[in-house]
Formats: C-alpha cells, sequence, structure tokens
C-alpha cells in the first residue's frame, strides 16, 4: 500500500499561508476602493479587473488549491478562461472595429453651398426621387432596407426597429415633406435614427422625397407648412460635416 | 489487490467498485467539479459579455446610474465572501489533520458569512424595490433621466441575482457538509464532498471579486 500512503492529491497547506492569502486579499480589497475615487479616465476599469484578476489567481492558486493540483484539473478550468477570453474578444473587436457598411460621405464641393431652388426642391420630380433613391441606398439602407422595409442587415439589432416605409406605419414627426426633411436632418430621439445634416439640403429634400414615392396617402405641406418650416429659397446650406471629417480637413489643412 | 468491493482493509477509506483506489475517487470526483465550475465561469461569462457591450454602447449610463449602488455595501460583502472563502479553505485544511472541532467552527463561520451576504443583498434589494429602481419595464423611479436606466438594473438584478442564487446554494451544500462533519463522516483518508464544496464556495467569491468593481465602482 505504499501508493495510499503517499497521498499525492492530498497536499497539505500550512495554515499560515491561508492567513498570507486573506491578508493579500483584503488590502487589494481597499486598493480597489481607494483606486475607483481617484481618476484615471480610461484607466480605472483595466485596473479595477486587473487587481481583480490578481485576486482570482490568488483565490484559485491557494484556496482552491490549483496549485498543488493535478495539470488535467488546471488545464480544465484554464480552458473555461481561454473560451471566455476568446469571447469577450471577439465581441468587443466587433463592437469597436465594425466598419459602417457605408460610411457617410459629406459633400464638401463648392456645389453644397449653392443655394437652394426651393420651388425645385419641393417638387416631387422623377429625378428628384431617383437621386433620392442613390442616396437612400448608401446612407439608409443599413438600417431600414434597399427598399426601405425595415428589414437591412443591421436592423434586427436595433430598438426601437427601423421605420418600414412600406406597411402604413406612421412616421412618428410627420410626413409632410418638410418634416420628413427635418427627421432626416436632426435625426429621432430615443431610437437609433441620427442626423444627417451633414448632407446638402437638396439631399434631404431628394431623399424626403423617395421615401414619401414609397407608399401613398402621405399629406402634403400646405403653404403655411412651407412657411413655417423655416425652409427658404436661395438659402445658402450650411454644410455640417462630422467631426471626424472636420478634423481630417484640418490635419490636410484645406 | 484482487478485491475491488465496497469494503476496504481496515484503516483505508472505502470506494467505489470502479475505481482502482480512494484515491482514484478522489481525484475523479474532483476532476467533475472542475468540469462543473467551467460551466459556470462560461455562465457567468455570457452575462459579463452582456455587461461588456452594454457598457460600451451606453458608458453615460453606468456612470450616472451605478450611483443608486452603495459601494459601502458592496465592500461590506466582498470582505464577507473573502473571510468566508478563508473559513472554507481553513475548514478542508482542519478536516485534512482530523481536527473535527475547528472544522466544525469554520464552516460555522462560512454559513454566518453567506448568511450576512444574503442579508445585505436582502437589504439592497429592498431599496431599490422601494424605489422602483427595477428591470425592464418595472423600472418606475423618476431618479435617473437617462432614458435607457431600466436597462442598467436590468444587468445589476441578473448578474447580482445569479450570483446570490449560488451563495444560497452553496449555503446549503456547506450545511450538507457541516452535518457530516459534525457526525465525524470526514477524515484525512475522506474528505471529498468538503473539499468539492470548497471548489465550488471559492468559485462563488472568484464571481463577486469581479462583480463588485463592475458594479459599484465605475468612475
Amino acid at each position: 500500500m505504499s501508493n495510499n500512503s503517499e497521498h499525492k492529491g492530498h497536499h497539505l497547506v500550512p495554515i499560515a499561508n491561508y492567513f498570507k492569502v486573506i491578508t493579500a486579499l483584503l488590502i487589494l480589497t481597499v486598493i480597489t476602493v481607494a483606486a475607483a475615487q481617484v481618476h484615471l479616465g480610461h484607466w480605472n476599469t483595466p485596473l479595477a479587473m486587473a487587481i481583480a484578476t490578481v485576486k482570482a489567481f490568488l483565490v484559485m492558486a491557494i484556496f482552491m488549491g490549483l496549485k498543488y493540483d493535478t495539470r488535467e484539473n488546471i488545464f480544465t478550468i484554464s480552458c473555461s478562461f481561454i473560451f471566455l477570453g476568446i469571447f469577450v474578444f471577439l465581441t468587443w473587436s466587433d463592437l469597436f472595429y465594425r466598419i459602417p457598411a457605408t460610411p457617410i460621405k459629406p459633400d464638401t464641393t463648392a456645389n453644397a453651398a449653392a443655394p437652394l431652388d426651393l420651388e425645385k426642391a419641393l417638387k416631387a420630380s422623377p429625378e428628384a426621387i431617383a437621386h433620392g433613391k442613390e442616396l437612400f441606398k448608401t446612407n439608409c439602407a443599413t438600417c431600414h432596407g434597399e427598399h426601405g422595409a425595415g428589414d437591412g442587415p443591421a436592423a434586427s439589432a436595433l430598438n426601437p426597429h427601423p421605420r418600414n416605409f412600406t406597411n402604413g406605419e406612421k412616421f412618428k414627426q410627420g410626413d409632410k415633406l418638410t418634416q420628413v426633411v427635418k427627421t432626416i436632418t436632426t435625426g429621432v430621439k430615443g431610437s437609433a435614427m441620427a442626423g444627417f445634416p451633414g448632407l446638402p439640403l437638396e439631399d434631404r429634400f431628394a431623399l424626403a422625397h423617395f421615401v414619401r414615392s414609397l407608399e401613398s396617402g402621405h399629406a402634403n405641406d400646405t403653404p403655411a407648412d412651407i412657411e413655417a418650416s423655416g425652409f427658404k429659397g436661395g438659402e445658402k446650406a450650411k454644410p455640417k460635416i462630422p467631426i471626424d471629417a472636420a478634423i481630417q480637413r484640418l490635419i490636410e489643412g484645406k | 489487490m484482487s478485491q475491488h468491493g465496497h469494503a476496504s482493509p481496515a484503516g483505508e477509506p472505502a470506494f467505489a467498485h470502479h475505481f482502482h483506489s480512494a484515491e482514484h475517487e478522489f481525484e475523479s470526483s474532483k476532476f467533475g467539479m472542475w468540469l462543473f465550475l467551467v460551466t459556470e465561469v462560461l455562465m457567468f461569462g455570457g452575462l459579463f459579455v452582456g455587461y461588456i457591450i452594454f457598457r460600451n454602447l451606453y458608458p453615460d449610463l453606468f456612470l450616472e446610474v451605478h450611483h443608486a449602488l452603495d459601494w459601502k455595501m458592496g465592500a461590506l460583502n466582498t470582505i464577507v465572501l473573502l473571510i468566508s472563502s478563508l473559513t472554507m479553505a481553513l475548514a478542508i485544511a482542519y478536516v485534512q489533520r482530523n481536527k473535527k472541532d475547528l472544522a466544525v467552527v469554520c464552516l460555522i463561520i462560512t454559513l454566518i458569512c453567506g448568511a450576512t451576504f444574503m442579508g445585505v443583498k436582502y437589504i439592497e434589494y429592498s431599496h431599490k424595490f422601494h424605489d422602483g429602481l427595477l428591470p425592464g419595464k418595472y423600472y418606475t423611479s423618476e431618479e435617473f433621466k437617462h432614458p435607457k436606466a431600466p436597462l442598467f438594473f436590468s444587468v445589476y438584478f441578473m448578474m447580482t441575482g445569479l450570483h446570490g442564487i449560488h451563495v444560497l446554494m452553496g449555503m446549503g451544500a456547506i450545511t450538507w457538509v457541516l452535518i457530516r462533519t459534525r457526525r465525524g463522516e470526514f477524515s484525512d483518508k475522506y474528505f471529498t464532498p468538503v473539499e468539492l464544496v470548497g471548489l465550488f464556495w471559492h468559485l462563488i467569491d472568484l464571481i463577486w471579486i469581479y462583480l463588485f468593481p463592475l458594479l459599484y465602482l465605475i468612475s
């Protein structure tokens, strides 16, 4: 019975070691709380996680006895952390590095600042609708779907879901032309619908024409509505561009 | 070594017939426990990944709404759980040294710590229930203006709730080994249940070590 008397697996950890570990754990807890009071910007959370991981290692190595355990057990539990790491890393990288399908390109040419021809912009001409359709594909289809049915690739992740323009759903902020242009400009609060002030005003009108053309029965602007909307002919559009595009221009010195 | 029976020579612990030795049985049981802990890590892992996603989508939400949680309560519970882990480890150490009475005392302290943890959680939860700081549609508080405030409480209750259930299950398991230890069923020759319950209890501690800074200490 020499095998049994060795008791390989039953390593006796000196009791003093347990007290050393609890002392270290309590000190690390105090450090965690103290570090949270110091403002470190983005480093607060990684620091807290690093300290937590040191604590986790102490608990696993000594309290759970992994330090003296078999290689199989160490390997087994390590696997769970490796797979958790893959899970976290892939999710995280997807969250941060997914390139938008069609990045919005602000029109920074001189044309963008051309005066608005209001009469032309208000008219739902086939040209305007066709132009709007093109713009819709690059700027809106990711969420609203290529045919405006609210079924773009990103739609399933959004709550509230992107508007389906083809099944009689109501426009939250009104379905008159000027109201739709305003929605395209400023977005819808409490939803993923962003504003597109970077698009030239004429393009926003074209988009509104296209969206309204997907369904009949939308209300039309009365002259008073147009007056109230504040859109004026001859108005020079002030192109607003996204911050990163502005930074790019600064860097390029244009 | 022909007999693979349940009975064993005097002084040697009994072991089931499909094992080579008591040592073999112990190692197999422990391996099984570690496999179970792997599934536990992955189950909580899903919640942690959800947390990462929401925290990155709504960083301002977590910054604003975590003030609903009292970090002092969280810190107290962290200390209580850490101490309970110590006493659990000590209980196993004393069983291995055949010091039954000390082991029983340690297990009782572990249980008291677990109960204290749940008591503090009860106080925290009842405050949240009273203030309407609840998940999803049950959120009725006016305290936080962030439109996604209910989401934070979904994350909070899901993570601490699942953890709390584990604490309760752990306390049940500790009660079971406490009774068996008192009866003198364990010794340096056989202490598998104490060891395995200990592993489970330490994992609960491990998860809380991460939950505490992630939920209570956001800056």
